[in-house]
């Protein structure tokens, strides 16, 4: 191998490339919009961005919550409405607590669209969580075969989600799930709802869900969805797509509950970059621009890929070995120099600074 | 009240071993904020204070920038009195002279070689680019530098390129290569967020054996700039092995923000202003049921991976669109009034129709309007 294309990374991306296909759920629709920060946009602009994740090859969009309220309730039809009327692969899903409160409404625009609706519905089940909800086990599992089996029987496709399971006890997440996944749950969902995982914790968890999972017999997925309480969501992320999770989730600018999610951006890249996937990721900065303008949340000048400094090159000896590689005819080797995201992948350029030009 | 420990209440997967004792953390804030020229520099005293109330978290390394500028040397001489090692960079024509700096040489130095020897225990080798160097020519940098004297090697992930796989095979690599030469390497561990993975990959780097970690307040710094210094505190902190008071994590950053200038934003983790807020009405009611628990740390606990009062914030609760009863009820009773079923019920059908969380002004206006 020649001295110049030396790569200390290759074992990860050939780990990653040899696992199936990885599915995208966008959650900027719904936990994004748990954000404290946040300006829930009209709905015109929903629809914008449900485009944007159309045309980046996401898989699934949690839409809403529609036990909130009419507003939601309307917003979720609109969306939905649009998926059926534009023929739009996504697939879409909403959230709802386990009760029929919350069910009622999803199976209800289900009904009205036509469009057979994943209800995304999700239960406390740590230790602290039941002990100040003063929750016992056998009420959970009685909760969670009512509440599945009743939104199987209204026609819904289940994903059933526990609440905080990086800090849940084993046995409670195997005895939860199986009920879930024998009263017809198609999906479960491992979530890091407060931002306590780290990935050695991830791995182990998703480990055992394999297990718990295959003991069911049953062909059933496995979510992972993160936050980013502790600034490790991408790399929890990544470990569950290692460790064998069918679907990850992510928000636009990481926008959520508290500080928020894992940024959908920033694990298309890594896994573009990784090999795992060929998304068209050039309109991901108008994906981005859209959550930051319509849902008045921050976009940080460093973030990653996409803030305006990351790829503006300040010291005059790195700007003078890029001008070297562009005048030897060596655009990617110019844009890749000094930065691990080449700016042409996510439809941006370098830019010098000092010399205003890109 | 049962008593109830925080322990019986967690059952945490997160199972890694870590090192008992924390890396060193180089700070790079001020050198990494102040790199734009479109930034204006705060006047020398208040860099210094700076560093100063950094220290009160207990940091004690930093690098001030290169030695070449005035304004470094003016900064060297303002922190005096300040306990902390301090390194520069430096140039063949700017070589710093005071004994206690340490200093900072790379390879791309067309000298670099009379710089080391020059320096030897006191320098610092950066190896740039790491993540693309073959491993012989990392070798043959290695093995020059510990003949002329060097005993710290930082390996530098300047792109932002590294995995946290990666970054351990360097560390790993490099310590196996001072064994085979015979000589003791301290490595240091320098990265970038252009991936999103800083902050794993200086932990990663730490588990394989890195002593020093290079980082900055907020990711200050070229690109996406270095691991964040909070981050990493409040995660080394978490994992055990810092031991430290970090209360006023808080107030230092508000102070650094200030006098550079940076913007806090709201989502960044730990610090900005979103880190320990919720408008959601699931969030809220469990909080406030565990608040009647009669336990501060477990209302702390329950929606938060990182415990506000360690780090001198606190849990606060909002009405938004997305509130329940609870959130009304917590807000009525912060403003000292009776939380009656009919005040609950206006503010949160009026909430409920709103786009976004509602400051008090709102609230307290619409309670009037009734």
């Amino acid at each position: 191998m020649a001295k110049s294309t030396y790569d200390w990374n290759l074992p990860e991306e050939t780990l990653l490339r040899a696992h199936r296909a990885i599915e995208f759920q966008d959650e900027t629709l719904r936990d994004g919009l748990q954000c404290p920060s946040v300006v829930d946009p009209p709905i015109e602009a929903k629809l914008e961005i449900l485009h944007l994740m159309e045309q980046l090859g996401i898989h699934g969009a949690d839409v809403g919550l529609p036990g909130a309220g009419q507003r939601a309730v309307d917003d979720v039809t609109r969306i939905v409405q649009e998926i059926s009327q534009k023929g739009l692969k996504i697939k879409p899903s909403c959230a709802g607590r386990t009760l029929r409160v919350d069910i009622d409404p999803i199976a209800a625009i289900s009904e009205k669209t036509g469009v057979v609706l994943e209800a995304d519905l999700f239960l406390g089940t740590s230790p602290v969580r039941q002990y100040a909800e003063e929750w016992t086990l056998d009420q959970q599992l009685k909760i969670v075969d009512e509440a599945v089996s009743y939104a199987v029987s209204r026609g819904l496709d289940v994903m059933f989600v526990t609440e905080d399971t990086v800090r849940s006890h084993p046995e409670t997440l195997r005895r939860l799930y199986t009920t879930a996944i024998e009263c017809g749950a198609c999906r479960i969902c491992l979530c890091d709802t407060v931002g306590h995982a780290t990935p050695d914790g991830v791995t182990a968890l998703v480990r055992f869900m394999r297990e718990v999972v295959k003991a069911t017999g049953r062909d059933v997925k496995i979510d992972w969805h993160g936050h980013r309480d502790r600034g490790l969501d991408v790399i929890n992320t990544l470990a569950a797509v290692e460790a064998g999770v069918d679907r990850i989730h992510g928000t636009a600018l990481g926008v959520g509950e508290r500080v928020g999610n894992t940024p959908m951006e920033t694990l298309l890249v890594n896994l573009k970059l990784a090999g795992a996937i060929d998304n068209d990721l050039a309109c991901l900065p108008e994906y981005v621009r859209a959550v930051h303008r319509h849902c008045q949340v921050p976009m940080p000048r460093q973030w990653p890929a996409l803030g305006a400094d990351v790829f503006k090159v300040v010291s005059s000896s790195r700007q003078q070995v890029i001008h070297d590689a562009l005048e030897r005819g060596l655009p990617h080797l110019a844009e890749t120099l000094f930065s691990a995201v080449p700016p042409s992948m996510v439809g941006r350029e370098l830019t010098l600074e000092g010399e205003g030009k890109s | 009240m049962s008593e109830i420990s925080e322990e019986e209440l967690i059952h945490d997967w997160n199972q890694g071993t870590w090192p008992m004792r924390p890396p060193l953390l180089i700070d790079h804030t001020l050198p990494a904020a102040l790199l734009s020229p479109a930034r204006p520099a705060p006047p020398i005293q208040e860099q210094a204070q700076i560093l100063r109330e950094l220290s009160k978290l207990g940091l004690e390394a930093f690098c001030i920038g290169c030695w070449s500028e005035e304004k470094v040397q003016n900064l060297h001489a303002a922190l005096s009195d300040l306990e902390a090692t301090l390194w520069v960079e430096c140039t063949s024509r700017y070589r710093p002279q005071p004994e206690q700096l340490r200093v900072y040489v790379t390879p791309r130095q067309s000298n670099w070689q009379s710089l080391l020897q020059q320096y030897g225990a006191r320098a610092t080798l950066v190896l740039q680019d790491v993540t693309r160097t073959h491993p012989e020519q990392l070798l043959e940098q290695l093995a020059t530098s510990v003949l002329l004297g060097v005993e710290s090697i930082c390996l530098c992930d300047d792109s932002g390129r590294a995995t946290p796989w990666a970054a351990a095979k360097l560390v790993n690599f490099t310590l196996d290569a001072g064994h085979r030469l015979h000589r003791k390497i301290r490595v240091e561990w320098s990265g970038r967020n252009d991936r999103g993975l800083a902050l794993y990959n200086a932990l990663s780097a730490w588990r394989a054996g890195a002593e020093s970690i290079h980082c900055a307040f907020f990711s200050q710094g070229e690109g996406a700039g270095l691991v964040a210094t909070e981050q990493l505190l409040v995660n080394l902190s978490l994992l055990g092995a810092l031991k430290r008071d970090l209360r006023h994590l808080g107030e230092v950053s508000l102070h650094v923000s200030k006098v550079l200038q940076l913007e806090l934003y709201a989502n960044l983790p730990i610090v900005g202003v979103d880190a320990f807020r919720t408008a959601t009405g699931v969030h809220a009611a469990a909080i406030l049921k565990a608040q009647r628990k009669g336990h501060d740390w477990l209302a702390d606990l329950i929606y938060s991976g990182v415990p506000a009062r360690l780090f001198g914030f606190e849990q606060r609760i909002e009405v938004g669109p997305m509130a329940g009863a609870s959130n009304v009820q917590h807000w009525l009773r912060k403003q000292n009034l009776e939380a009656t079923p009919e005040r609950i019920q206006q503010i949160l059908s009026h909430a409920k129709s709103c786009e976004r969380v509602l400051s008090d002004q709102e609230l307290h206006a619409l309670l009037r309007s009734s």
